[in-house]
C-alpha cells in the first residue's frame, strides 16, 4: 500500500511538472515591456543598400532601404480647446501615429579610432545613456560617447578635463556622424553634419531646424502660408492617416510659412509641424543632398553629398583619392533616437583602395550610380554597452576584445541581433534557466524514484 | 600516516582520460561536486548503497585488498572500516588529485596505502581481494583487457576480483534510452559493457571460477572472479 501510495505521488509529481514545463515551454519571455524601454521589433534584422561616388572635389553616399509606410513627419503641434499640444517626436519604439521620422546614419573614421573598425558603433555606448532599461531621465540627453573621452569609460560623467579632450580631438580621436532625417532636413534638401566625441553632437554652426513653439505664447511661431499651401494649417486625422504625402506642402520654412496668425478661428485638430526647416550655417552645413529624396515603391532613395575635404578637420574626416575609411551605419524606421534603430557592423571603405564599400571615381560634379549596390545587412541592437562587452563577467568574448579580435570574425549580425535582445532580458532568462533546472531535477528524481519502486517489485515477483 | 607514493614507472595521465573524463575526475571543482555519497547515489539511480553493500560483501577482515582506482563516495572509507586490526588496503589511481583526494577523506591510517599508478599495473603484490567499482566502464576496450587481466593477476590462491559496472539492461527497462543516451554524450567506452560479458576482457577466463549478478533489472553487474585455493 505504501509502495502504491510512492509509486503514484512520484508519478503525479512527474505528471505536474511535465504539464508545467509543456505549460510554460514556448510562452516565452522576450515580450515588450514599456515600464523598461523594452520594445522589440517583430524583424530583428533588414538590409541597407549603399553606394559611393567622389570625384576628386565632393563625395556623394547613396542609401537604398525598405519602408512600408514613410515618416514625413516627426513632432507637431495639434490644436485642442484653446490648447497647441505637442504631438509625436520621441517614442517607444515605432510611433503608432507615424509621427516620429525616418532616418540614416552613418559613422566615418579614417583609422584614427582603432576600436572603430572593429566593433563600429559598440564603443560609443558607454553607461547610463538615455533611454537605456533603468537609467533614470536626466534634464540632459546623455548621448554617444567615446571610451576615450573619460577617465572610467564606465562613468558617463567622468569626463576627461577640456585641454584633454582637445588633444584628443586634434588627434583625430572622434567619429564623424552624418545624418538624414525624412521630417527636419529632407524637405529642404539638406542632411545634418555632427560627431561623436565626447558626446554626440552636430558640427559648429547651426542645424537644419528650430523649433516652431513659442513656449511664453504657448502657440506656434509660424503656420503655413495659406496662399503657398492653400491652407493654414494640416488635420490631425490626415497627418496620421498618412493622406497627407509628398504632393502636399506638408513642411514649414521660408518658402511655405508665415508668421502665426492667433487670431484665426483655430479648431480642434489643427495641425502645425513643430520644427520649422532653415538653411544650415558653418560646419554642420557641410552634409547636403542633390536633391530632397523622395520614398517610392516601398524604398527610401536618400543620397548625402559632402566636400571631400571640408576644412574642418576638428569634427569632420577628411576623404582623400587613395585613403581607406570606416563606416558604419544605422536606419530608423518610424522611431527615435537612441535606441529603436538598425545598425551595421563597421565596414571598410575605399576610395580608389580595395574595401568592402568601393567609391566609384566620378566625372566632376556627376556621381556615378552605375556599378551596384553593396549590401549591407542591418540589425537591431538592443541595449548592450561597451562596459558590458568589455567586462568578462557579462560577456564571455571580453579577452577576444582585449586582444582586438574584430567582432566580424566572431559573430554574424543575426547572432548580434539575438544577444541584443537577450542581453534585455538577461534577468529573466536566467530566472527561467533557474526554474528549468529544478523541473528538469524534479522530473530525473521523479524518474529514479519511479523506476526504483518498479525494480523492487519486479524482483519480489520474481522471487 | 597514509604511504602514498608514485609507483615505479607510472605514466603520464592517460589520454583517455584527460579527453573524455576532465571534467568528472581531473578538477578541484569535480571533486567538490561529486564526491558526496549522495551525488554517486544520485548518478546510479538510487543504486550506489546496494551496490557497495555488494562489493563490500566480499571483504572478510584481516585480509589483503587491492582497490582499483578510486571512487567518489564512502565505498573506500567502509572498507577500510572492514578490514579490521590486520587487513590492509592498497589503492591505486592514476591519478594524484584523486589519490591527494582520497588521501584527505581517509585521514592517518597505518593500514592502508594509496599508489598513483595505472590500473593495469598495480605492482606486484598479491591481493585475497581486488575490487574494480565502475572503472572498467570508463575504459578503452584495450585497457579494459588490461585491467582485468591485472586484477585476476593480483589475486592469490582462493582469492576473489569483484567488478561491479553497467551491463546491459532489459529490453524494457524505462532508463535504457537513458543510459544510452548517457553514454553516447558522456561516457564513450560504456556501451561496450553492453556488448560483452566482464568475462571475455580477460586473457584466461578458464583458470577463475566465475560469478555473475544483475541488479535493477539488469542495468547493473556484480561479477565474482575466483582463483582456484
Amino acid at each position: 500500500m505504501r509502495r502504491t501510495t510512492y509509486l503514484a505521488a512520484s508519478a503525479a509529481i512527474f505528471t505536474g511538472l511535465l504539464v508545467a514545463a509543456w505549460v510554460t515551454h514556448g510562452t516565452g519571455i522576450v515580450k515588450d515591456d514599456p515600464e523598461r524601454n523594452i520594445v522589440i521589433p517583430d524583424e530583428l534584422t533588414s538590409e541597407l543598400q549603399v553606394k559611393v561616388a567622389y570625384d576628386g572635389e565632393d563625395i556623394w553616399f547613396r542609401y537604398r532601404w525598405p519602408v512600408e509606410r514613410p515618416a514625413i513627419f516627426n513632432d507637431v503641434l495639434v490644436y485642442n480647446d484653446g490648447k497647441w499640444e505637442k504631438r509625436g517626436g520621441e517614442a517607444l519604439g515605432p510611433n503608432p501615429d507615424f509621427l516620429t521620422e525616418d532616418r540614416v546614419a552613418m559613422m566615418i573614421d579614417d583609422g584614427s579610432v582603432p576600436l572603430f573598425s572593429r566593433y563600429g558603433g559598440y564603443i560609443t555606448i558607454g553607461e547610463g545613456l538615455t533611454t537605456f532599461t533603468g537609467v533614470p531621465e536626466t534634464d540632459e540627453e546623455r548621448t554617444k560617447y567615446l571610451p576615450s573621452s573619460r577617465t572610467d569609460p564606465n562613468d558617463f560623467d567622468a569626463v576627461k578635463p577640456q585641454s584633454d579632450l582637445e588633444k584628443l580631438r586634434a588627434a583625430g580621436q572622434f567619429i564623424d556622424l552624418w545624418q538624414w532625417r525624412s521630417s527636419r532636413s529632407n524637405p529642404i534638401g539638406l542632411g545634418d553634419d555632427g560627431f561623436v566625441a565626447e558626446a554626440r553632437e552636430g558640427d559648429e554652426g547651426t542645424g537644419p531646424y528650430t523649433t516652431n513653439f513659442d513656449k511664453e505664447a504657448g502657440q506656434p511661431k509660424y503656420m503655413f502660408n495659406p496662399e503657398v499651401a492653400g491652407y493654414r494649417a494640416l488635420k490631425i486625422d490626415e497627418v496620421v492617416s498618412g493622406k497627407v504625402g509628398f504632393n502636399d506642402t506638408y513642411y514649414l520654412s521660408a518658402e511655405t510659412a508665415v508668421p502665426f496668425d492667433p487670431g484665426y478661428a483655430w479648431k480642434n485638430g489643427d495641425t502645425i509641424p513643430r520644427r520649422f526647416l532653415r538653411p544650415e550655417a558653418g560646419s554642420r552645413g557641410d552634409v547636403v543632398q542633390p536633391a530632397a529624396a523622395r520614398w517610392r515603391n516601398g524604398f527610401w532613395d536618400v543620397t548625402l553629398q559632402r566636400k571631400m575635404d571640408t576644412g574642418n578637420p576638428l569634427d569632420d574626416k577628411i576623404f582623400r583619392d587613395g585613403g581607406s575609411y570606416d563606416v558604419a551605419f544605422a536606419v530608423f524606421r518610424n522611431a527615435s533616437t537612441m535606441r529603436w534603430h538598425y545598425i551595421s557592423l563597421p565596414a571598410s571603405l575605399g576610395l580608389g583602395e580595395p574595401a568592402q564599400i568601393n567609391a566609384k571615381f566620378s566625372e566632376p560634379g556627376k556621381p556615378d550610380w552605375t556599378g551596384p549596390w553593396t549590401e549591407v545587412e542591418i540589425y537591431y541592437p538592443g541595449q548592450i554597452t561597451w562596459g558590458q562587452l568589455t567586462d568578462a563577467r557579462v560577456h564571455p568574448g571580453a579577452d577576444r576584445i582585449a586582444q582586438r579580435v574584430p567582432v566580424a570574425a566572431r559573430h554574424t549580425e543575426e547572432q548580434l541581433a539575438l544577444y541584443g535582445v537577450q542581453m534585455e532580458f538577461a534577468d529573466e532568462i536566467k530566472r527561467q534557466w533557474i526554474w528549468t533546472l529544478i523541473a528538469s531535477l524534479g522530473l530525473i528524481v521523479a524518474l529514479g524514484i519511479s523506476v526504483n519502486l518498479l525494480m523492487r517489485r519486479k524482483e519480489e515477483e520474481s522471487r | 600516516m597514509n604511504l602514498i607514493a608514485q609507483a615505479p614507472g607510472a605514466s603520464a595521465l592517460p589520454d583517455y582520460l584527460e579527453r573524455y573524463y576532465w571534467w568528472a575526475y581531473l578538477r578541484p571543482a569535480s571533486l567538490r561536486v561529486f564526491d558526496h555519497p549522495a551525488v554517486v547515489s544520485a548518478i546510479l539511480w538510487g543504486q550506489y548503497r546496494g551496490l557497495c553493500d555488494a562489493a563490500l560483501g566480499a571483504v572478510q577482515p584481516g585480509k589483503r585488498v587491492l582497490q582499483l582506482a578510486c571512487v567518489y563516495g564512502d565505498l573506500t572509507p567502509r572498507l577500510r572500516d572492514r578490514l579490521g586490526p590486520k587487513g590492509r588496503l592498497e589503492v591505486v589511481d592514476v591519478a594524484p588529485i584523486q589519490i591527494d583526494n582520497l588521501a584527505a577523506k581517509l585521514g592517518h591510517d597505518p593500514r592502508v596505502a594509496l599508489w598513483v599508478a595505472d590500473a593495469a599495473a598495480p605492482g606486484t603484490s598479491r591481493f585475497d581481494t581486488v575490487l574494480c567499482f565502475f572503472l572498467l566502464h570508463e575504459l578503452p576496450d584495450g585497457h579494459k583487457r588490461r585491467v582485468v587481466d591485472a586484477a585476476l593477476d593480483r589475486l592469490a590462491p582462493g582469492g576473489r576480483a569483484v567488478f561491479v559496472d553497467y551491463a546491459r539492461p532489459m529490453r524494457w527497462h524505462p532508463l535504457r534510452p537513458v543510459m544510452r543516451a548517457v553514454f553516447a554524450l558522456l561516457e564513450p567506452f560504456a556501451a561496450a559493457m553492453w556488448r560483452r560479458d566482464i568475462r571475455s576482457f580477460s586473457s584466461t577466463p578458464e583458470r577463475f571460477s566465475w560469478r555473475e549478478k544483475r541488479t535493477f533489472g539488469g542495468l547493473y553487474q556484480i561479477v565474482v572472479a575466483e582463483r582456484p585455493g
